[in-house]
């Protein structure tokens, strides 16, 4: 199952009930990657891959976003990446999950998942995230 | 630098299997990945393997070039950097099943409230 971090849904519902104002997400976005060990959940962040290279702690930055769509059927809207490309990662074995943060002093967690493909890298190694290869519907 | 167990990895371009420093694009499959070199020959769709070939590859091979690349200069990075604005726009249609592998899963959900 992947979804929104349960602290960025109760955002989205308290603001759109007119409960709280809305937090809006600070930027730039990171993206964190975890390991088939210790992935995240709806309440929890779990642990992230050891850092190392141009994968810095607390997740790489930007990741930009393409414009949301409007869709029907079982979601409204939608919304993918932008290409993100992360060259000299470290090494790290069966990549299997991604939390995405704002880059509040303590980052809030927004969106997290369990991605469709997981993979290992090599130190030195080029990973690429393709436009609209993560994506977001609600 | 001792260099951990890399498992080896299928380049589409050369039809080499070895442990050689990849560019990997997700949602393809992981056991299939382009050398950077191969990958900057047939015009890496993000420009980071045309970089890196460039700047750091020159004989090396391997281990070499791998210890190259980890131990990149700033100048090296800046270049990195500073080519994004351009690199920003290729998607999993404009990966060529000859260079990266077959795309072999969806894009991934992250599914909403």
């Amino acid at each position: 199952m992947s979804a929104f971090a349960q602290v960025s849904a109760t955002n989205v519902l308290a603001g759109i009930t007119g409960q709280a104002a809305f937090v809006a997400s600070v930027g730039p976005i990171k993206i964190k990657l975890f390991p088939s060990g210790t992935p995240p959940t709806e309440a929890a962040a779990g642990t992230e891959i050891t850092a190392g290279g141009n994968y810095p702690a607390g997740g790489f930055s930007p990741v930009t976003w393409n414009a949301p769509t409007a869709v029907t059927g079982t979601f409204s809207g939608r919304i993918g990446n932008a290409v993100v490309t992360i060259t000299n990662m470290p090494a790290a074995a069966s990549i299997s999950h991604v939390d995405l943060v704002d880059s509040t002093a303590t980052p809030r967690r927004l969106l997290w998942g369990a991605l469709t493909t997981a993979r290992s890298t090599a130190a030195g190694d080029t990973l690429s995230f393709p436009s609209d290869s993560i994506v977001a519907q609600v | 630098m001792t260099t951990p167990a890399i498992t080896p990895r299928f380049c589409p371009v050369c039809a080499q299997v070895d442990d050689h420093p990849r560019h990997d694009f997700w949602l393809t499959d992981p056991r299939v990945a382009p050398h950077m070199d191969c990958c900057a020959s047939q015009v890496c769709p993000d420009g980071s393997c045309t970089i890196l070939v460039a700047e750091l590859k020159g004989s090396k091979t391997g281990d070499e070039f791998r210890k190259a690349i980890v131990g990149m200069s700033t100048a090296v990075q800046k270049k990195l950097n500073d080519r994004d604005a351009d690199t920003k726009h290729f998607t999993l249609a404009d990966l060529r099943p000859e260079v990266h592998g077959a795309i072999i899963a969806a894009p991934t959900e992250l599914r909403g409230v």
